[in-house]
């Protein structure tokens, strides 16, 4: 097994300021320098994504989108790339409106909300593994770190809909509070089968115990895979699960008294918080950095890093774009049919993938088979189980979409 | 030495935010402290080399269980602008001297058996094996406890009949 | 490791725990019938007393157990022995209990599943060796009590006798969670033998051992309604449905007495180490008994409501029991442990016989004051001589069973050295026999106002009470004689006294 790609991008910069300038950096300065790297790295990402998704609305939606801000040379090379700078111009905008705070908030919880939501995304981002060796600091308990910081999103949610005095937040902070509990649970439960197969939490394990089983998770565990993205975009809030915010009916949910800085925040956090959910998903079940049809080098090697990193942003890149196809494509759902699909529909069934995933285990471990092989009789399994379950007609997992 | 003052700023903020939980006029904010008591705790874990502990602490106690109580203050709206009633002061204070007197003049007085003073490395690895081996019989009742308390839960909480689905 | 032994050995908790789970299956699958789903909660609970009975009678020495299992969980007489009486107390509240109010038939299947699971974790209480094992057994023990409390959602005082209780169970669990931690770090585990051995090794009593199982024995004291920790006991039982309060008062009670003495005595004691901690066990528990044999006694002087007047003779008997725990407090307790369990048994049935006449009127009637039982013998003679027996042996009338069993207490506390304790019983026996025959006095000597025909006549009375019901309300007349008059019941406990100190 390559141990060098465990080392942490911190460990990195470390040893580059020491060969540069000959000088060591305290480690206890080396965690505020690669979180502000986060940070940057979020604001940036952000800004893309924003853009992207304007765009894609737009191509679904056969308009042009954002063309004046930006280069004028892209614009004039296809309408697909105009108006780059367009989020950057808005977040300059945004940044010099003045923060109004309503006179019946609530102050300390009003204000701390935004900040919560971004150290809480900046925070997840820490055990993510850009590439090989390129995880800030790969924590042994990953997969639960970025799981239990991300449940605290909520709470500023909770804390944003409460303070700001306003029914329509209320109401958003209270949907928003139901959904994300809820959607969590499955979510975990999804998580829970590739950390069956891969026997530890680390990130990096995850994405070498890919490299071992000769396939990536999402094969042996494609229930999971299913499960854990329809669960992430309710954790994100965004459309068809965007009722927390639904603008037709609540303004904008919790965030509609926030203005200037503090309404950029969130709208920050919501990308930032889609990247990361969908790092996380091309970590877990579409093998990370790993890139395909290529052996991991035992030793470090700069141009593996560099391809790896680019195909893990490749992957999370298409991750992202699925969610924002999916955004312009479903209509919002309901809230009551919201729950029943979290509770009765996704977690059941990411205990049946669970239960796949440990007989995975088995046949990996015990019966030695190989990838393809585990794919196959998990794939099987699935089939086998839901065909049985229509044919013992218990109810059916659309059937709720028809009690309308 | 990083270490005894990461405990003593966590255990600062623990006291600091229980004692907010206790005396907040205000429902919501001494939710939120409560929230805050509880991080400062999964902080604890941490610096006890318990990462996983901490982990499960906010997962489970700040993101599921304080939120689920937050939102509970959110729908019943008339409690969150009640003034609460404080009318048993002296008894409280009381016991609550008295619960103190006697822990301080207990954990000072405390042998541990067997502690050498150090934490203890315990990885995932071996809280799993401890589950799976050990302590089973007790992993299993956990099961069954779940699914009484579930199944309880539903039934408090059940609609009226007639008014199903 | 032979895996067909264990099946043997834990019968009774493996039936349970079938049923259990075969009940809610049922109900969501099979059919939602209530008397359906009852008959398969009795034939369970049944066929697990009947099983307990014949580990009892049958032990099987020499069986090797998977390490897993016998490292936490006991086989002993004692732990047969109790399994069989919770059981059978368990069995006669769930025939009680059919068709006793609406909620039984509409929610059959939760309601007779969460008394199973209860049920389920009294059992694993009892012979559990480690304190993680117990305190999760004691929850679930607990949890579906608070759940089956409130099980009238709509009733005010069901849902708050619920509410209740819920709030002091969680104060006790905590209480006993934090001792349970408390011994842990200073004896460094939580499997009660290890505890002993570690114990042993120590130069001098760790005093967070002391802190801890101080807390431990509150947080029991809790949930058996001891006298400083009494006070959710009469509005939890009042407001109960009378069902629910009849297997409260009965199953988690004898379970719980018998922990205590498992865990302060078998495995503690051993050779006496127990008594060097720097407490006097003895003052102790006669405080905590002669506080709740007063409050009892006197709060149930005035009351009207039957239900409280039960709820408070509760807590006076859990008094008397706790003056016998004081007195195991000497090098030779066995006497004393006898006497304990034969008057824990004997309460058991006596107080669950008494509350099953309510939970039986409970069909037609909402209100339990005095004046609604005039009369009860015209109306049911079983009912009325079931509550008639019941009483008087709660009272300790000869000779009945609880004469036998007070009397058989009394004489092991005196043989103790404590006859000072037993002035304090007998003294507060005699104040009891005033609300018992208050209440005996209302269902005998009082004609009802309209010539008794009311519970007949009442639209709601329904049928005449099945034939399952009518033999165990004989069965709990009958016991009361028997137990007083037959000799070979306290040999026989006697004998499972002996070995409580043997430990594991």
């Amino acid at each position: 097994m390559p141990e060098w790609v465990q080392f942490s991008a911190g460990k990195h910069f470390q040893d580059l300021i020491a060969h540069l300038s000959g000088r060591s950096v305290p480690e206890i300065l080396v965690m505020p320098i690669m979180l502000a790297v986060i940070l940057g790295f979020i604001c940036g990402s952000s800004l893309i994504l924003i853009w992207a998704e304007r765009k894609v609305a737009a191509r679904i939606q056969n308009r042009v989108g954002p063309m004046m801000t930006g280069p004028r040379k892209l614009a004039e090379f296809s309408m697909w790339t105009g108006g780059l700078l367009q989020t950057a111009a808005d977040a300059i905008k945004l940044l010099v409106k003045e923060l109004i705070i309503p006179s019946k908030t609530d102050p300390v919880p009003f204000i701390a909300a935004p900040v919560l939501i971004v150290t809480v995304c900046v925070t997840a981002f820490v055990v993510i593994p850009f590439g090989p060796a390129l995880s800030v600091s790969d924590l042994n308990i990953g997969v639960v770190h970025v799981v239990s910081i991300s449940s605290l999103t909520v709470l500023s949610i909770v804390m944003a809909g409460w303070s700001s005095n306003s029914k329509y937040s209320l109401l958003g902070g209270l949907r928003s509070a139901a959904q994300m509990l809820s959607y969590e649970i499955p979510l975990i439960f999804a998580l829970l089968g590739p950390i069956l197969l891969a026997g530890g939490l680390s990130m990096q394990k995850m994405v070498l115990a890919q490299r071992e089983y000769g396939c990536w998770f999402f094969l042996p565990s494609l229930l999971g895979f299913l499960i854990y993205y329809v669960a992430s975009i309710a954790e994100v809030n965004r459309p068809p699960f965007d009722i927390p915010e639904a603008e037709s009916e609540l303004v904008a949910g919790y965030v509609s008294e926030y203005s200037g800085m503090m309404f950029a925040m969130f709208f920050l956090a919501e990308f930032a918080n889609m990247f990361l959910v969908c790092s996380v998903a091309a970590t877990v079940f579409l093998g990370g950095w790993l890139v395909p049809f290529m052996a991991v080098p035992e030793q470090m090697t700069p141009g593996y890093i560099a391809l790896g990193t680019l195909v893990f942003f490749a992957k999370t890149s298409f991750l992202v774009f699925i969610m924002m196809w999916i955004r312009w494509t479903f209509p919002r759902v309901r809230p009551d049919h919201l729950m029943n699909l979290g509770w009765k529909y996704l977690f059941p069934l990411s205990l049946l993938n669970l239960l796949i995933c440990a007989g995975v285990a088995v046949l990996k471990d015990v019966y030695k088979l190989n990838g393809w092989g585990v794919s196959l009789a998990s794939l099987g399994a699935l089939v086998f189980v839901l065909l049985l379950l229509q044919v013992v007609r218990v109810p059916r997992p659309t059937a709720f979409l028809e009690k309308v | 030495m990083s270490e005894a003052i990461a405990f003593y700023v966590l255990s600062g903020l623990v006291l600091a935010s229980a004692w907010s939980v206790v005396r907040n006029e205000n429902l919501f904010h001494a939710g939120l402290s409560l929230i805050l008591c509880f991080v400062g705790v999964a902080g604890i874990y941490v610096n006890l080399d318990a990462p996983f502990l901490g982990a499960m602490q906010v997962l489970i106690y700040a993101g599921a269980i304080a939120v689920l109580l937050l939102f509970g203050f959110m729908l019943t709206h008339d409690l969150m602008n009640a003034k609460q009633e404080r009318n048993q002061h002296a008894a409280g204070i009381f016991a609550a001297v008295l619960m103190a007197l006697v822990l301080i003049g207990t954990i000072a007085g405390a042998q541990w058996y067997g502690s050498s003073g150090q934490p203890v490395k315990f990885g995932v690895e071996s809280l799993a094996r401890r589950y799976m081996q050990q302590d089973l019989v007790s992993f299993e009742v956990v099961a069954l406890l779940l699914l009484a308390s579930l199944m309880g839960a539903v039934v408090i909480a059940r609609k009226e009949e007639g008014s199903r689905d | 490791m032979n895996w067909s032994h264990l099946l043997v050995q834990f019968t009774p908790e493996l039936a349970v725990l079938v049923t259990a789970v075969w009940v809610i299956l049922s109900d969501l699958f099979l059919s939602r019938h209530p008397s359906g789903l009852w008959r398969q909660c009795f034939l369970g609970l049944a066929a697990a007393t009947i099983g307990a009975a014949f580990l009892y009678q049958v032990p099987t020495p020499g069986v090797e157990l998977p390490a897993i299992i016998t490292r936490v969980l006991l086989v002993s007489p004692l732990t047969s022995s109790l399994k069989f009486v919770v059981l059978l107390l368990s069995t006669l509240a769930v025939v009680f209990s059919y068709r006793s109010f609406e909620e039984t038939e509409r929610h059959a299947g939760e309601y007779y599943s969460l008394i199973l699971f209860s049920v389920l974790g009294g059992l694993l209480c009892i012979s559990s060796q480690d304190l993680v094992l117990f305190f999760i057994s004691f929850e679930l023990l607990s949890l579906p009590l608070y759940m089956l409390c409130g099980f009238r959602r709509y009733n005010s005082a069901s849902a708050e006798a619920g509410l209740k209780y819920f709030v002091n169970g969680a104060l006790s669990s905590a209480l006993m969670l934090y001792g349970i931690s408390w011994i842990y770090g200073s004896l460094g585990s939580t499997h009660l033998p290890t505890l002993a051995a570690n114990y042993a090794v120590v130069p001098s009593p760790p005093s967070g051992f002391l802190v801890g199982c101080l807390l431990v024995l509150s947080g029991l004291g809790f949930k058996v309604a001891v006298a400083p920790f009494h006070t959710w006991a009469p509005d939890v039982y009042s407001g109960a449905p009378p069902a629910v309060s009849t297997f409260l008062a009965s199953a988690p009670k004898v379970t719980i007495v018998g922990f205590i003495l498992r865990l302060f005595w078998q495995s503690l004691d051993g050779t006496g180490q127990f008594f060097n901690l720097p407490v006097d066990w003895v003052f102790l528990f006669t405080v905590l008994a002669a506080g709740s044999m007063f409050v009892g006694n006197l709060s149930a002087l005035p009351q009207q409501d039957v239900r409280k007047i039960f709820a408070y003779s509760g807590i006076a008997q859990i008094g008397y029991i706790f003056l016998g725990l004081a007195a195991c407090n000497n090098p030779h307790p066995q006497q004393s442990f006898s006497a304990v369990l034969f008057y824990t048994t004997v309460y058991g049935i006596s107080n669950l016989g008494a509350w099953a006449v309510l939970a039986v009127l409970a069909r037609g009637q909402e209100r339990f004051d005095l004046d609604s039982l005039r009369g009860l013998h015209q109306r049911n003679p079983a009912l009325a001589a079931c509550l008639a027996l019941c009483l008087m042996s709660l009272a300790g009338v000869p000779p009945l069973s609880g004469f036998m069993g007070k009397f058989y207490l009394f004489r092991a506390i005196y043989e103790s050295g404590l006859p000072f304790l037993v002035v304090l019983g007998i003294l507060n026996s005699v104040i009891s026999l005033f609300y018992y025959f208050k209440v005996l006095k209302a269902a005998y000597f009082v004609e009802a106002e309209d010539g008794g025909t009311s519970f007949l006549q009442a639209p709601s009375a329904g049928p005449a009470l099945p034939m399952v019901q009518q033999l165990a309300f004989q069965l709990c007349l009958w016991s009361n004689v028997v137990l007083g008059l037959w000799p070979a019941v306290i040999g026989e406990v006697e004998r499972v006294a002996s070995t409580i100190t043997q430990g594991s």
